[in-house]
């Protein structure tokens, strides 16, 4: 009985494979060592900086970004503060991808898994259901909310979130169809283990690796349209404010006062790339493709 | 095939429907109207006009009603402009939005196919690590920054070509708004393209097509680029979208007079009527292009039909 | 046999990943002789297909080939892309193991065999059909004018592969490689497609290299083989020399691990059931239909996967069940478990009908009836370890125990089974194919079950796991009195494990016997057909047998008119008759049938 005596060795899931992965992908990594910074920032910076978003400095009205003023980003037309403006507006914008993101999950993957798993035609009036809206253009389904119900934050967060959710939900009940028809739920099912118990314990963690993938391409393109929509002047209002709405006013002075445009531009386009590079990277280490010995 | 066509066209029919519907209550069901504007009219002006656009009906029947002059074709009044109803605004906005998308969107499919292409033969060598900078270009930065940038370095700075507008509809106009337009849906397009033909060069019919001696060039067009094609063709549909509301940014930007930007000042006024009739005409060239879209995928993987 | 076609002189593959450099075939020699069939052996991951990819330079992009592989006097690894190109596919031809994927999907299969013609032999239009036309007469493709118009996945596999088989032979090649050719497609077609391969032989001169893991398919086909492991040749000799008188033990093992199929003695090495011991399972006239197409246009068709199927099973017994793809016996399996709902029929187990049990009782009834799938990797959840695995049964039945008293419970099963206890927390991507078999056997006899479904439990393993895995399925038996239901496609490995068999077709049973008689007395036509269509790995036994053959290919169980094609007597008079099954012989139930010298 040697064998009993032996100690277990510890196996490694296919998660911690894939987390060890994105660790060893250079480009991800260092995205979101940048990615963590400008979260940190955008949270606890306001704290440190004397100025904050919307009352004017009297003293300063469109003072270029200098180090001697203390207003190291500039200040607007309006004596603001550029960088406790920019610091508010990532904030604002990361609050909102991270809101739809969750809703999005949510709605996406219980109405994925419920369709996928009971099938029929729960699922095919289900998934009739999402075409029909994904068929849809959905800006304008969201313009026509802010419209209709006045530009409000929170209905921008769910707006955004509940139109996001479809692709979710697409995903997930793909998954669960593939998953469904695996033999590991079918030996589930002969050893007696209960419907409900089977989607929580043996579906829904093998979900995380598409779930995972697909939030974090998520974030990146709602942190996009809600900048977008901002731009248009459907999204954040005075004196709250967003990216997009910094670099829709930044756009229309860029030829006489350049840092508007430049730093709220500078703060969306590192935020997007940092998202991309983490999105790509857990793409390539949840892809068990790529590294099954052939 | 015929068959396959037909059935794809009925099933639009209730998107078409149910899109309608949904617009129509969403507008007619929200607190306030256009005549609730900053001024205040007299009570019976109100009155007058709302029997004139026959909302002193009841929902439903306004609903039947309304459901019934666009299947005719009328897409009714305009609430603000009372000069054109909306059907005659659309028809004053058509081009200039059909020729800004259309442009971009054959620019943005042949240069993102080529891209793609060439990515993937050059897969991790230097012309695939110059088509990875413009994917991130494209993806990274969104139209509303790469316009004002453009803008300025070639209308401003080098003064090359014109800042906005549509002049005298001569190409030097068309070029900045089209690549704003475009850039994403290159970078987008080329990303699948690239995506998909490695993997399809990877696949069992490849290894036969080359056990066969054929040459390079002729594996690729022949056996490879159709169905590598099919990820690219399915993204064209929401692509067609995504160019719309793209144009959006882009009329407004560049002061071009298409529907775009009357969408934008419509709901920026309120303006239900011209809203409605909008989104209408956007869905159904959406859902047009949706089908056109799956038709040709069909075409481009024969065991879609059979199915 | 006068001069090689093919010699390759110190053939090294070396691959680079990540983990460094590894490599897949290490300085091997070997030569093809004009007109012969040379054989080549060895298990998953040998590097036996690799040789011959390098050959053709379509090796992998991180793969690399040094040596010297002369063919027509030229060193191919040396030649320029285009003078290779103008070899390939002219005097060189490969055929893959796949036939589902290896054909371009979007291009009609005339397209595709035209595009062979014209690229090496110039030819278009009207010529270039005929040729094409009569290569798939001559592949013994039916109708072949309308099959130039079809796409490839309008195609069974059989006809793919005949197809690809054509296109290879459309330049009349000097050299045909075969990887595993008929590898994915059943008994009867394999049986087809290697006759067709010899006939080509035969008729044209062509040499052959058949690469493959099938000891009967050597048997069958290879005037010379030789063995490969990890990379090398170990053992090289005449096909009688190979297999009446090995000198490496690897050779000796992989002949062993065939299942031996002797037609003339079965000898039976099963565990013997006594003569009391009692029926445990009965199943009567079960049918399983499936509602297929319910389109607007088309009117929705009825799949009868199992249509009437009634047997019955003794303690401590094993019913083999045997059929091609398509025959409803893993339908059947799922039926018997109350995994798939039934359309008609009863199935009891100890005298309680399945059927009326409520979810509860059915589910404490599973305790008694287990099941272990074909493929090992996917039967297990990848997110959970195989400890959990192996455990999760107790989980419902046993509630009570501790967590220590589960894992003592899981470690005894594991030593059982043959594998380590400290495998315990593993996940299965980390097992190999033989453990995560094991594993699957584990979870299903932890509850100590009376009745146990293999459903093509060792299909999908290499043949010497294969012994080891149907061994211990045996001693299981013996030790603990088990019953198995045996489902495989394999006529070897069942006639090796069963005391009883049951032969499929088309959803229906068509003869039912003890193995011995079975095998040594088959009676009805399918069953001869499938019996002599094995190859078996004894090359004088298997080259001196009588094929049996009735028309081609499986037809559809969704062509009714199929149901009669041994009884097609019946097809104008009553064309929805069911062949019933008799008695011939005490125990020997077959289908009814006509005369065979009719069918034939």
């Amino acid at each position: 009985m040697s064998a009993t005596m032996q100690l277990p060795t510890e196996g490694r899931s296919l998660l911690q494979n894939a987390l060890m992965r994105l660790r060893a992908n250079k480009g991800a990594m260092v995205s979101l060592f940048v990615l963590t910074l400008l979260i940190l920032a955008a949270f606890i910076g306001p704290y440190f900086i004397p100025f904050n978003y919307q009352d004017p400095d009297w003293a300063a009205f469109r003072t270029p970004p200098s180090l001697s003023s203390g207003h190291y980003f500039g200040t607007d037309q309006n004596g603001r503060d550029l960088l406790a403006r920019t610091l508010y507006g990532t904030r604002v914008s990361l609050i909102v991808a991270l809101v739809a993101t969750i809703v999005a999950i949510i709605i996406g993957v219980s109405f994925g898994a419920i369709a996928g798993y009971f099938g029929g035609r729960l699922d095919q009036a289900m998934m009739r259901f999402v075409d029909i809206i994904y068929a849809l253009p959905y800006i304008l389904f969201v313009i026509l909310l802010m419209v209709v119900f006045g530009r409000n934050v929170y209905l921008l967060f769910a707006a955004i979130g509940a139109l996001e959710w479809l692709t979710m939900a697409r995903i997930v009940r793909g998954q669960t169809l593939s998953i469904k028809q695996r033999e590991f739920i079918e030996a589930a099912r002969a050893a007696g283990v209960k419907p409900l118990t089977i989607v929580f314990r043996h579906i829904v963690p093998n979900l995380i690796g598409p779930v995972v993938i697909y939030a974090a391409l998520t974030v990146p393109e709602i942190v996009a349209t809600e900048s977008f929509l901002s731009y248009l002047g459907f999204g954040v209002q005075e004196p709250l404010t967003s990216l997009g709405t910094l670099i829709a006013e930044g756009g229309k002075v860029m030829e006489v006062l350049p840092w508007l445009l430049w730093f709220p531009a500078t703060f969306l386009v590192v935020m997007l790339l940092c998202m991309l590079f983490i999105g790509d990277g857990l793409r390539d280490a949840f892809d068990t493709r790529e590294h099954m010995p052939k | 095939m015929l068959r396959y066509a037909l059935n794809r066209l009925l099933s639009t029919i209730p998107v078409l429907w149910i899109a309608v519907t949904a617009c129509f209550f969403i507008l007619r069901l929200a607190p306030g109207g256009p005549f609730d504007g900053e001024r205040q009219l007299p009570q019976r002006i109100k009155d007058n006009l709302a029997a004139h656009y026959n909302l002193d009906k009841p929902i439903v029947e306004q609903y039947f009603i309304y459901v019934g002059n666009v299947l005719k074709g009328d897409l009714g009044p305009s609430f603000i402009n009372q000069d054109f109803n909306v059907a005659e605004q659309l028809a004053i906005g058509l081009p200039y939005t059909i020729i800004l998308g259309s442009v971009a969107f054959i620019l943005a499919i042949a240069i993102g196919i080529l891209a793609g292409v060439m990515g993937a033969l050059y897969r991790n060598r230097h012309p695939d690590y110059v088509l990875g900078l413009i994917i991130l270009t494209g993806l990274v930065i969104p139209n509303f920054l790469v316009a004002p940038i453009l803008q300025l370095v070639f209308g401003l700075k080098l003064e090359w070509l014109p800042v906005g507008g549509w002049g005298d509809g001569s190409i030097s106009f068309l070029v900045l708004p089209v690549v704003v337009l475009a850039l994403p849906h290159i970078a987008r397009i080329s990303r699948l393209m690239r995506g998909a033909l490695i993997e399809v060069l990877n696949s069992n019919y490849i290894r036969t097509a080359r056990s066969k001696g054929y040459s390079s060039s002729r594996v690729i067009i022949k056996h490879a680029l159709k169905p590598a094609l099919m990820p690219v063709v399915s993204y064209l549909g929401p692509a067609a979208g995504f160019l719309l509301t793209g144009s959006l940014v882009v009329e407004t930007i560049f002061g071009l007079p298409g529907i775009g930007r009357y969408f934008i000042n419509a709901a920026l006024n309120r303006d239900y009527g011209m809203v409605l009739g909008t989104v209408i005409f956007y869905m159904v060239l959406i859902v047009t292009l949706n089908l056109i879209v799956d038709i040709v995928y069909a075409w481009l993987d024969p065991r879609v039909r059979t199915q | 046999m006068n001069q090689p076609v093919l010699s390759i002189n110190n053939l090294s593959i070396e691959f680079e990943t990540p983990d460094g450099l590894i490599r897949a075939v290490n300085n091997i020699a070997c030569h093809v002789n004009s007109g012969e069939c040379l054989g080549i052996v060895g298990e998953s991951g040998s590097g036996k297909s690799q040789t011959f990819l390098a050959t053709m330079g379509l090796l992998a992009n991180n793969g690399h080939a040094r040596g010297e592989v002369l063919f027509g006097g030229k060193n191919l690894l040396q030649l320029s892309t285009r003078e290779l190109n103008k070899i390939l596919g002219d005097r060189l031809s490969i055929i893959f193991q796949d036939p589902l994927t290896s054909l371009t999907p979007h291009m009609r299969i005339g397209e595709q065999m035209a595009e062979v013609l014209h690229v090496h032999r110039q030819l278009k239009g009207h010529q270039s059909q005929q040729l094409c036309l009569q290569w798939l007469d001559r592949v013994h493709i039916p109708e072949a004018r309308q099959r130039l118009k079809q796409y490839p996945h309008e195609l069974s596999g059989g006809m793919r592969q005949r197809v690809m088989i054509a296109m290879c032979m459309l330049c009349q090649p000097e050299l045909l490689i075969a990887d595993e050719p008929t590898t994915a497609l059943d008994v009867t077609v394999q049986a087809e497609i290697l006759d067709l391969m010899t006939e080509l032989q035969q008729d044209l001169g062509t040499a052959i290299v058949l690469i493959t893991h099938d000891m009967g398919v050597v048997a069958r086909m290879c005037d010379r083989v030789h063995v490969m492991r990890s990379g090398e040749y170990i053992e090289t000799g005449s096909t009688e020399d190979i297999f009446y008188r090995p000198k490496e033990a690897y050779t000796r093992m992989l002949l062993d691990a065939v299942p031996k199929f002797n037609l003339d003695k079965v000898d039976n090495p099963n565990v013997e059931i006594s003569q009391d011991s009692n029926t445990i399972l009965v199943a009567e006239d079960v049918q399983i239909h499936f509602k297929l197409n319910t389109n607007w246009f088309s009117r929705p068709m009825t799949l009868r996967a199992v249509d009437g199927i009634s047997f019955s099973l003794n303690a401590g017994e094993t019913l083999g069940i045997v059929g091609e793809s398509g025959s409803g016996k893993s339908t059947l399996a799922r039926a018997i478990l109350r995994l798939l709902p039934k359309t008609a029929g009863t199935v009891s187990w100890l005298g309680t009908d399945l059927n009326k049990l409520d979810k509860q009782s059915m589910r404490t009834m599973r305790k008694d009836l287990q099941i272990v799938f074909q493929d090992p990797l996917a039967s297990l959840d990848p997110a959970r370890t195989v400890g959990f695995s192996i455990m999760e049964p107790l989980l419902v039945h046993e509630p009570s125990l501790t967590l220590s008293g589960r894992q003592d419970r899981v470690k005894a099963i594991m030593l059982k089974v043959g594998l380590d206890a400290s495998l315990i927390n593993r996940y299965p991507h980390e097992l190999s194919g033989g453990q995560n078999q094991r594993v699957g056997i584990a979870r299903a006899m932890i509850l100590n079950p009376q009745l146990i479904i293999c459903d093509e439990a060792v299909s999908a393993l290499d043949v010497s796991i294969q012994a080891q895995i149907l061994q211990l399925l045996k001693q299981l038996q013996r030790e603990r009195g088990l019953s198995y239901i045996f489902i495989s496609h394999d006529l070897s490995v069942v006639s090796e494990i069963s005391h009883r068999v049951m032969v499929m077709y088309l959803g229906s049973v068509v003869e039912l016997a003890s193995s011995e008689k079975l095998f040594s007395n088959p009676q009805h036509p399918y069953t001869k057909q499938l019996i002599s269509a094995v190859p078996i790995a004894d090359p004088k036994i298997e080259r001196s047998r009588q094929r049996i053959k009735f028309g081609t290919e499986l037809a559809s169980p969704l062509d009714l008119n199929a149901r009669l094609r041994f009884l097609p007597s019946k097809r104008s008079t009553e064309p929805n008759y069911r062949p019933k099954l008799q008695e011939r012989f005490k125990g020997h139930f077959v289908a009814e049938h006509d005369a065979i010298a009719d069918l034939l």
